[in-house]
């Protein structure tokens, strides 16, 4: 029961600490935050299949075929198709986030939250926010095939 | 041949588009003309196998097609009834359209178009054909990735946002879909759709709470996949982003949404229980409100790309409805609505590619053209009295069905007020948007936009209307179909694996 406990508190942290960096609305912050609610979808797909301690899930010769004997494989089966799709739209999520921030000049999500492209205020907004990132940092434009 | 294609036919438009998009990558971004035809080639395969699945399925016949031999409960089985079969057919029917639209304007939308345009359909076809679950969660995930991939062609500042704000939600509804998958298999121990219909009626009262809490949450996903009201904001911003024929594609994919909404309601939570009346009482306040807030969305559209969103939006709305009022009557007349207002909205779409409301107005008089002008507004005026539900078209016909169907309705004034207020708000808003663009000219006409596909789009509309009695014969038995979900059950748990000779078998194969 306690591990049960354990592992309920630390899915619904992790979940609990995806929607608080979601919400924040920054391109940076929204990728984390995705990437925790992954960890926590994850975690609970694989739980789904109950809890089960030192039991692998491949049969033995003479033991019978049931769950008080082995782990449900579904669930993990399930847990690593869902983890190569969550690392993937992560990678895409990325992509966008980074032409975003190229795109407007800052981190918002929405464009409108701040100064036009090209202008001055734009410029400076965008130098006063990250010294460090260069400002031709635009990831190179798809090839238009001829 | 023919006896091949029968046996494999629910795998076929998964496995022709898979194949379709690495040989055109295979044959690489330079030659062009190659990938068209390797596209082409696939897209009409894909129409005879829908035409197939469609003839077939209209004789009575579901094909259950199970996924490497395993046995129905634990592998994926793919199941073709009247209703994947209806929508198989009108995805590779309008995909045809779109490659036509593109074929003519020459270059192709963007690099890797073809490719992630098969991948779309593959999605598509994937998402309609699976009768498992967690599938249906990887087909979901296919083409969305696929629509990442489009939309951000081209993309300029607008175009990314809207790609951010799209990719975003889909995340978090994917992982919403994953809760809930995970939630029905922990308490069913199953994840195919008709094993959960059965397993779901035989849980036990300490675990109600969950299946229930897992239903809604699926019910959430759908949603935002249709784009249902609270959860619909991200889709004019979407399809105005994308680019007009692509745009056109994704039409499709809010149909997706409606017809795993019509799965959730018919097969996985079939009517009769608590949580299918439930889900039926939400649904019919929301979407009602859908229909009427995308009216007053249409209305106040100031481009003709949101005001073809928001009528999507509507149309979704509309669908919902009449899934939500659950008489067989009312699902046959979403079904045959479902199939014009998607035929409509690629029309409305393609026919949107030829004008550009970017630039000046046009002085009227010294526009040259105004045969083009007359044709292109000819095609919005019927896009837009199908998508408003005006006679003579089919979207008049399926709307006068739902609300026929929903006269003995308890919601019956909420439901009739909602359609038809929502039908009168469409009409003006697509009256003001046609008055403007086509008398006042406030567009340019785009050289080069061929009038094949929307003239075939029109003439299909055209079709459904004179042909209305034998499609509305195949959506009543496809909706008596849906309410009779012991039919899919049985079919699809009672599908025995293939035996192979037994000589094959080692002995020690079979585990004991």
């Amino acid at each position: 029961m306690s591990l049960a406990l354990l592992v309920a508190l630390g899915v619904g942290a992790l979940m609990a600490s995806g929607i608080y960096l979601l919400l924040r609305a920054r391109t940076f912050d929204m990728v984390l935050g995705l990437t925790l609610i992954s960890y926590a979808v994850n975690l609970f797909i694989f739980f789904m299949g109950r809890l089960a301690v030192g039991k692998a899930p491949i049969i033995r010769a003479g033991v019978p075929e049931n769950l008080t004997n082995y782990a449900d494989p579904l669930p993990q089966a399930l847990v690593l198709t869902a983890i190569v799709i969550s690392f993937g739209m992560t990678a895409v999520l990325l992509a966008v986030a980074v032409r975003s921030y190229a795109e407007n000049g800052h981190d918002h999500v929405d464009a409108n939250g701040g100064p036009d492209v090209g202008t001055e205020a734009a410029a400076s907004a965008a130098a006063d926010a990250d010294t460090d990132v260069p400002t031709d940092m635009r990831p190179p434009t798809g090839r238009v095939a001829k | 041949m023919m006896a091949f294609a029968i046996q494999h036919l629910p795998i076929l438009p998964i496995a022709i588009a898979l194949l379709a998009a690495a040989l055109t990558l295979v044959v690489g971004e330079r030659r062009l003309a190659q990938q068209r035809a390797i596209v082409w080639v696939a897209i009409v395969l894909m129409l005879l196998c829908g035409a197939l699945a469609v003839n077939r399925t209209s004789g009575g016949q579901m094909f259950v097609y199970l996924l490497s031999n395993w046995r129905t409960p634990f592998g994926i089985a793919l199941v073709i009834d009247k209703l994947s079969a209806i929508m198989l057919l009108l995805t590779a029917f309008i995909g045809a359209l779109v490659m036509a639209a593109q074929t003519r304007g020459g270059r192709p939308a963007g690099t890797y178009f073809y490719p992630l345009f098969m991948l779309q359909l593959m999605g598509l076809n994937g998402a309609f054909l699976t009768g498992d679950l967690f599938n249906l969660f990887v087909f979901f995930e296919v083409l969305l990735a696929a629509s990442y991939g489009m939309l951000l062609q081209h993309a300029d500042r607008a175009r990314t946002n809207a790609a951010t704000h799209y990719v975003v939600i889909n995340l978090l509804g994917s992982a919403l879909f994953l809760i809930a998958a995970a939630l029905l298999y922990g308490v069913t121990g199953t994840l195919n759709m008709a094993d959960l219909s059965q397993k779901i009626n035989a849980v036990g009262p300490q675990s109600r709470a969950l299946v229930a809490a897992a239903g809604f949450l699926l019910l959430v996903v759908f949603a935002i996949k249709a784009a249902l009201l609270p959860l619909n904001f991200w889709l004019t911003g979407t399809y105005r982003a994308a680019t007009l024929p692509v745009a056109a594609l994704f039409a499709l994919m809010t149909k997706v949404g409606v017809v795993a909404i019509a799965r959730t309601l018919t097969l996985i939570y079939p009517d009769g229980g608590v949580i299918n009346a439930h889900m039926s009482q939400a649904l019919l306040v929301i979407a009602p409100l859908t229909m009427l807030v995308a009216a007053c969305g249409a209305l106040s559209a100031r481009d003709v790309g949101t005001l073809i969103g928001w009528s999507v939006v509507g149309s979704a709305g509309m669908l919902t409805t009449a899934l939500a009022i659950g008489d067989p009557k009312a699902i046959s007349g979403a079904l045959f609505y479902l199939v014009g207002s998607t035929l409509a909205t690629a029309l409305l779409f393609l026919n949107a590619a030829s004008l550009d409301q970017t630039g000046a107005r046009v002085a009227t008089g010294t526009d040259p053209g105004g045969r083009r002008w007359a044709s292109t507004g000819a095609l919005f005026l019927i896009g837009g009295a199908v998508m408003a539900g005006l006679p003579p078209f089919s979207g008049f016909i399926g709307k006068a069905t739902i609300l026929a169907a929903s006269t003995s309705h308890p919601a019956q004034t909420w439901v009739w007020t909602a359609v038809l207020l929502a039908g009168l708000l469409s009409i003006l808003a697509y009256a003001r948007m046609g008055s403007r663009l086509f008398w006042k000219r406030d567009a340019t006409l785009v050289e080069g936009a061929s009038l094949l596909p929307t003239g075939v789009l029109a003439i299909a509309l055209f079709g459904l209307t004179i042909f209305a009695a034998p499609l509305q014969r195949y959506t009543d038995q496809a909706a008596v179909e849906l309410k009779r979900p012991q039919i899919m059950i049985g079919n699809v748990l009672g599908k025995l694996p293939q035996q192979k000779p037994v000589a094959s078998v080692p002995a020690t194969a079979v585990g004991k």
